[in-house]
């Protein structure tokens, strides 16, 4: 379609040109925009993911640069290797990542910890011991209001994946697909999703009973079955995001003992959790074809495990160099 | 773990979940019906409550 950000935003400004077609009413291009929208929002998803960690220590300055590093660059090459039909991750690794838990999460998640190593922790979150201060949020409804925001947010993020039939770049006349152009159901989304969420909240709830940990173990429940929503069973998603769920604050605590402070602990739901996904859809879904092709290449364990070292890399390096 | 013999879309015609057509998706039902109920409602769940 060859639609560049500038010519959208000059059409959607000017209501003319060629990009204006697929902002407004267009019986002949339904989702064009939701495409691109969808997609302008999850790069500023990854900078907002990124914000969680780093709260309370980061001039705004520094941040916006931060986020056009990731936003801009860093999950957009991984979305190129991992989230396309021509990405080499998916022809040669048979890479499946459908929801983005590498590539938008995992990706930020670990730019996030890339950054966290420099910035260093918040004033008192240490003691001169090394043991850890817990510095509780201002208000639990509202944190627990804001995490549920981003779960309804989830419904839209994930449906936003699916490319619908009948258009003129769509992959099928008839039926729905994922960007790798294999098919996929709305109701299988709508399934899994509910049962992450269900999974992850119970998960996490066997070892904190703390709500903010049950509401981020939602989001991590759904992160770690992103990968394979297409195709998971809505009991085995269910059985994945509960693992999640309750790896989340064990896996966050022992970063802390590590010395970093992710405030709200964004590099284990993004990025633990995510990469957890990733790999967990190889152990499940070997051998489903990863594109429409004939002999296309299949997902394995092994092509899931590089494409997570390669999500892990993309994320980390360009976080740790952007502070240097 | 893809339902067909073939590993190809274009053979799918139906169900197309994991293990679709076999026992597996209802073991992966019962495993989780298990220990929502019996581990955490039961267990877990009762415990915290005397706490």
């Amino acid at each position: 379609m060859g639609i560049s950000g500038a010519a959208y935003a000059s059409a959607i400004a000017f209501g003319r040109g060629e990009s204006a077609q697929y902002m407004g009413p267009n019986i002949a291009d339904q989702s064009s925009g939701v495409f691109f929208g969808a997609f302008a929002m999850f790069a500023a998803t990854t900078a907002s993911i990124m914000s969680g960690a780093v709260i309370e220590r980061i001039q705004t300055v520094g941040f916006v640069i931060l986020a056009i590093v990731l936003g801009s660059f860093a999950w957009i090459v991984a979305a190129a290797w991992g989230w396309h039909a021509d990405g080499w991750l998916v022809t040669q690794r048979g890479v499946h990542d459908f929801g983005a838990a590498g590539l938008v999460h995992a990706v930020a998640g670990f730019f996030a910890l890339g950054v966290l190593m420099h910035l260093g922790p918040r004033i008192g979150k240490f003691n001169a011991d090394g043991t850890a201060n817990h510095i509780a949020g201002h208000n639990m409804p509202l944190t627990v209001t804001g995490l549920m925001l981003i779960i309804v947010g989830f419904w839209g993020f994930l449906m936003a994946c699916v490319i619908v039939p009948g258009e003129a770049w769509s992959w099928f006349a008839d039926k729905q697909s994922t960007i790798y152009g294999t098919p996929i159901t709305l109701s299988a989304l709508a399934f899994n999703i509910l049962m992450a969420i269900a999974g992850g909240i119970i998960g996490s709830w066997i070892w904190t009973k703390d709500p903010f940990w049950m509401m981020s173990g939602a989001l991590a429940g759904i992160i770690s079955v992103a990968s394979g929503l297409d195709i998971y069973f809505s009991a085995l998603a269910f059985i994945i995001a509960t693992s999640a769920g309750m790896i989340l604050k064990p896996a966050a605590i022992w970063l802390e003992s590590r010395g970093i402070n992710d405030a709200v602990g964004t590099v284990t739901v993004h990025g633990t959790i995510g990469l957890y996904g990733v790999i967990m859809l190889g152990v499940f879904g070997s051998g489903y074809p990863a594109l429409t092709i004939a002999n296309a290449p299949v997902i394995t364990l092994y092509g899931q495990i590089i494409g997570a070292v390669v999500f892990f890399l993309l994320g980390f390096v360009p976080g740790w160099v952007s502070v240097l | 773990m893809f339902p067909y013999d073939t590993a190809d879309w274009s053979v799918v015609d139906g169900p197309m979940y994991m293990l679709a057509n076999t026992s597996l998706p209802g073991i992966f039902t019962a495993i989780a019906a298990v220990l929502c109920v019996c581990v955490w409602v039961l267990v877990v769940g009762n415990r915290s409550e005397h706490q």
